[in-house]
């Protein structure tokens, strides 16, 4: 196994294990096609500067393995081949343990590890 | 030692930046009980503070210039421009995108406040004339939206400008202890003429 499968496979295991960071992730898509996988998840403030008073609001992001989300039956990729997930419902639970409503608005895939991190905008 | 004696009141453009605030905060209940509930924002006056996502949406009225003219010894004619600014967010849903829908609320919240300013009841702010000569709304602006925001935070700036006379007391005129010439002025071909005789 090179160096470079050996790094892919413990990114992969550190952002799927769900003995130590990783969280139930919930994908659902256009079509209602439903996918549970473990991922990290990240909820905290965020400043956002205007031409007038800075806002305090927040950001979410999600990052997972893309051969655990395509290997759980979920559409990852597009026909073009093309990592295609903006848009997609997400639901997972934050701090306090209550599920919570997103919808990925940016993806941003490392296609050398294999890793992708969705930023989340909330959902009603 | 002090020479102006009494309370120096509050400057018109003090107080048209509250009048500006009192009436959007007015208006907008009006409109959130009966006609549009989503314009049901915060109204502030120059508040700096960041303000929070569940503040949103928000107004924020601040004194942004002045500048005068027309001098003379009792007053000025003052040229004040005011910011509104206004924010929104939203989240997103089944119908709507999160990014377009607060855009769509902040268009909807500065139209608003764009139509109270330029309503003809409020063209002096509520006051009898001649206190406020001009109020006009120059323009509109979007600021950028910030990056990675989950509840889509946008910005936009009303600028109102309003044109009122401001004064200041006279000072009295007081003859200087012991000054008891007495003379005449006359206008005559060569300009005027100050002489004692008749």
């Amino acid at each position: 196994m090179s160096l470079l499968d050996k790094i892919k496979r413990d990114a992969q295991r550190i952002l799927s294990n769900g003995d130590e960071y990783a969280v139930d992730i919930t994908f659902i898509n256009a079509e209602l096609t439903t996918a549970t996988i473990k991922g990290l998840h990240a909820k905290r403030h965020l400043p956002v500067y205007t031409d007038g008073n800075p806002i305090n609001t927040r950001t979410s992001y999600i990052s997972f393995a893309e051969a655990v989300l395509s290997e759980a039956g979920y559409p990852v990729r597009n026909t073009k081949g093309e990592v295609s997930l903006v848009a997609h419902r997400v639901n997972v639970a934050d701090s306090t343990g209550e599920s919570k409503s997103f919808v990925i608005q940016e993806t941003y895939p490392d296609e050398t590890l294999g890793i992708i991190i969705g930023i989340l905008g909330e959902y009603e | 030692m002090s020479k102006i004696l009494g309370v120096i009141p509050p400057q018109n453009f003090e107080i048209i930046r509250d009048r500006i605030a009192m009436i959007l905060a007015d208006e907008l209940e009006n409109q959130v009980l009966f006609y549009n509930p989503e314009l049901d924002a915060n109204v502030f006056i120059e508040r700096t503070d960041p303000i929070d996502k569940t503040e949103l949406p928000a107004l924020n009225v601040s004194l942004a210039s002045g500048s005068y003219d027309n001098k003379d010894v009792s007053g000025t004619d003052g040229t004040y421009t005011f910011n509104i600014d206004a924010y929104t967010s939203a989240k997103a849903t089944a119908l709507a995108n999160a990014d377009t829908q607060s855009v769509f609320n902040l268009h909807r919240l500065l139209g608003v406040c764009r139509y109270i300013m330029e309503n003809p009841i409020y063209r002096n702010l509520g006051y009898s004339t001649p206190y406020i000569s001009r109020v006009t709304v120059g323009s509109i602006n979007i600021a950028e939206p910030g990056a990675k925001d989950g509840l889509s935070t946008f910005m936009g700036r009303l600028t109102v400008t309003v044109r009122v006379v401001e004064t200041t007391a006279l000072l009295p005129a007081v003859l200087i202890a012991g000054y008891e010439t007495a003379a005449k002025l006359y206008t005559t071909e060569q300009g005027y003429v100050i002489s004692k005789s008749n």
